[in-house]
């Protein structure tokens, strides 16, 4: 699959969608995650971007590159870019439930201002250097409860982290329990989807 | 016991179908497309062009081709009763060459 059909399928991405994106470079997730994003700013929507691999401002200066409008779009709240600490790990303590309920009232808050709708994405790498990656797990499979709301999410995982994680066998599992996944290489990529 | 090349051949070929199976029948397809026409390389081709292959999985997919092809690995040592041991630094292609040293095949 070419890079493009990539981008084709985020862009195309409903609401309550909720895909498990493998990338092996900053590159390709920037460009696949920032698509995703723009699609649905494009269609009135708010966004999302909790940022764990890079910090909130280096994920900004990314999104000015690809040619997102970060500044407007920050003060008129159709975006937000939020640090894993401030919203996945908070005070070094994960909280699924806690979590779901800051997605819930972010959609609320962004509903309320007048947008259609919500598209968010969360890179996972703080799972792995916090070894909560058990927790991640359990997290994926409870964030269905908040994609009954009107919101796609992508969690986004560096393949090179997820491959090494008890001996390749985080990636099989996570592919195999998730209907909707994305595989992105150096020259290209496949999607599993329902 | 040995076993004929061509049979080793054909297990890889069938252990790399069922290895890309985790995608699910539709990526897996795609896979096959993709490398058919992207490196010019037949899925029956496969075990004559391995480093070919490697290649292609590892443009596809990144760096989780190795954990594929480690899925892929597993699958051809069960096929020819052999051991299967995780190897950090092996890709299929190293894989395939010691299955074939042990069980006689060159």
């Amino acid at each position: 699959m070419e890079k493009d059909e990539i981008l084709k399928f985020v862009r195309q991405m409903k609401p309550r969608d909720h895909v498990i994106m493998f990338h092996s470079n900053s590159e390709d997730k920037h460009r696949v995650l920032f698509t995703y994003l723009k699609a649905g700013l494009d269609q009135g929507e708010a966004a999302a971007y909790i940022a764990s691999e890079e910090t909130p401002d280096e994920i900004r200066q990314a999104m000015r590159r690809f040619g997102l409008d970060v500044d407007e779009l920050e003060r008129r709240g159709a975006l937000r870019v939020i640090d894993w600490r401030d919203w996945y790990i908070v005070g070094g303590k994960f909280s699924i439930a806690e979590t779901l309920q800051r997605w819930k009232r972010m959609y609320d808050e962004v509903v309320a201002k007048g947008f259609k709708g919500l598209r968010v994405t969360g890179e996972t790498a703080c799972f792995f250097r916090e070894r909560m990656v058990s927790e991640l797990v359990e997290y994926e499979q409870a964030l269905h409860r908040v994609l009954e709301l009107s919101m796609a999410a992508v969690c986004a995982y560096d393949s090179r982290l997820v491959a090494n994680e008890r001996g390749g066998e985080l990636l099989l599992d996570l592919i195999k329990s998730h209907s909707n996944v994305m595989i992105v290489g150096p020259e290209g990529g496949v999607v599993k989807s329902h | 016991m040995s076993t004929s090349l061509s049979s080793q051949r054909e297990a890889l070929v069938q252990a790399t179908d069922y290895g890309l199976m985790v995608l699910g029948e539709t990526v897996r397809g795609t896979i096959y497309q993709c490398i058919e026409s992207k490196y010019q390389l037949k899925r029956e081709e496969i075990p004559e062009k391995l480093p070919t292959f490697h290649k292609a999985l590892e443009g596809l997919l990144g760096a989780s081709a190795r954990v594929i092809e480690r899925q892929i690995a597993k699958n051809l040592y069960a096929t020819l009763g052999l051991n299967f041991t995780p190897r950090k630094d092996w890709t299929i292609v190293e894989y395939f060459d010691h299955a074939k040293k042990a069980k006689g095949g060159i």
